[in-house]
């Protein structure tokens, strides 16, 4: 009897040990930077099928979105993620926001499209197969995507991890920061960054 | 007049159900006095207290969030020190979304020391103001000041003893005082050790690295009645400097309650 308590305490504890180091494998298991993005085909607020493979030779930009998040409405109440989005689509730049919150769907998209003047795809990802592929964990999380389609960037949308819009003014736009640099061809400086927000609130 | 008094029913009903919903944190000040006296220490403690599901951050919040803030304020001549932030729990969230914080409710203590000279029969306010995001579902930013007024007296009166020594029970105290502790550097590998003086069980590693900084392949296993952390930093950052990183050891004691040790690590030191 006692033989088997002992032999039962070490399968516990290898199993244990071998659960954390399982865990932490699978924790560090994201896209690198200058590795291929991962492909996806997503359909946006319309119903439009959207191919990233389509947008091969332009730089992407991804914002993982979720409109009951209040990091996203920091940077949407102040208008200043539509303004940082159309100042970029203006110079070639394909913007897309992915939805990969549970249950959300088209309809809500395409109504929150229309309510906080989003002109660009929110591509629903309900399911979370293309969070989980990035390796999302925030709203708003930012992955930019180079012209030969492997990771630019990742991280933070700012300097600043706050809800409060009033910190916008004062930090350092990442994202605007790494695509300046790509648009002049130069190498981004400040290729990954920690992100903030809400967790991505992924189906179970 | 009975189209009015309808009309005004139909009013208070409509603004019960248009009134916003209750924020899922609560917070307050308690303290484990009910009167100062003077010369002596006593603790202070914004109280969060959660609805069932929300949670609030630990200094590093995982893979989102944001930390839980406060910051107390006392009448001159009284010291106030903030004694850190208990041992966090983690949350698993889909997705592998990694959280660490705190559930159901959490006490942020101070230790205050009032002075000598404190006038007996005086009424004294002491106040503190709590920044937090809490989350279940969705994520809300929450704030509060609170405030809390005790007289001064040369009588003891304790308040509160039960709530806060578990509060104290849960603060992360030295690894030094637990083991013997030590860091060293293999490769661009950090070790920690910590050789327990006492049995543990079900160790879990919590570090805070902040903005700058990454922490890569992070391990730990404890064996042999030592626990041995191992990852190499990352800077995010390029001009990151370097920084003291806390390092909290959470574990079961020989009773079965659950305690936890800090160390810090020095990254970017070599």
């Amino acid at each position: 009897m006692r033989k088997f308590i002992v032999s039962f305490a070490l399968l516990v504890v290898a199993a244990l040990v071998f659960t954390q180091i399982a865990t932490a494998k699978e924790k560090t298991a994201t896209v690198a930077i200058g590795a291929p993005a991962p492909e996806f085909t997503l359909q946006d607020q319309s119903g439009k099928t959207v191919n990233l493979a389509d947008y091969k030779g332009k730089i992407v930009v991804l914002e993982w979105f979720n409109d009951a998040c209040p990091f996203v409405v920091k940077h949407y109440s102040t208008g200043h993620m539509n303004a940082l989005a159309s100042k970029y689509t203006g110079q070639g730049v394909v913007w897309l926001a992915i939805n990969t919150t549970k249950n959300t769907d088209n309809a809500h998209n395409l109504k929150v499209a229309g309510d906080w003047k989003i002109d660009r795809p929110i591509l629903n990802d309900s399911t979370g197969t293309v969070g989980k592929a990035y390796g999302a964990k925030n709203t708003p999380h930012m992955f930019i995507i180079n012209k030969d389609q492997t990771i630019a960037y990742k991280g933070a949308i700012d300097s600043k991890a706050s809800t409060d819009a009033s910190d916008i003014d004062g930090a350092t736009n990442y994202v605007a920061q790494a695509l300046d640099e790509l648009l002049a061809d130069k190498p981004v400086s400040q290729p990954e960054t920690k992100p903030y927000g809400c967790g991505v609130k992924y189906a179970d | 007049m009975h189209v009015r008094l309808i009309a005004l029913i139909l009013f208070c009903l409509g603004s019960v159900t248009l009134a916003a919903p209750e924020h899922p944190a609560h917070a307050e000040l308690i303290a484990d006095v009910a009167a100062v006296q003077p010369g002596s220490t006593f603790h202070l403690a914004v109280k969060l207290t959660m609805q069932p599901g929300w949670h609030v951050y630990w200094i590093n919040p995982g893979d989102s969030g944001l930390p839980t803030e406060v910051k107390f304020s006392a009448p001159g001549g009284y010291k106030v020190e903030f004694m850190g932030h208990p041992t966090p729990i983690e949350f698993d969230q889909p997705g592998n979304v990694v959280g660490y914080g705190y559930k159901e409710s959490v006490m942020l203590v101070a230790l205050v020391t009032v002075p000598a000279d404190a006038k007996p029969g005086a009424m004294l306010e002491f106040s503190a103001s709590a920044k937090w995001l809490v989350c279940k579902d969705v994520c809300l930013p929450g704030k509060a000041t609170v405030s809390l007024q005790l007289p001064v007296s040369e009588t003891p009166a304790a308040a509160n003893l039960s709530a806060f020594a578990d509060a104290l029970d849960d603060l992360p105290t030295d690894a030094s005082t637990h083991g013997t502790a030590g860091t060293k550097i293999d490769g661009d590998v950090h070790v920690l050790s910590l050789k327990w003086q006492e049995p543990v069980s079900n160790v879990q590693v919590f570090t805070a690295p902040g903005d700058a900084w990454t922490l890569g392949n992070l391990k730990y296993e404890t064996k042999d009645g030592v626990t041995e952390i191992r990852f190499s930093p990352k800077k995010l950052v390029k001009s990151a400097k370097p920084v003291e990183m806390t390092v909290v050891i959470a574990y079961d004691d020989a009773k079965g309650r659950r305690r936890s040790v800090k160390m810090t690590d020095r990254l970017g030191a070599e």
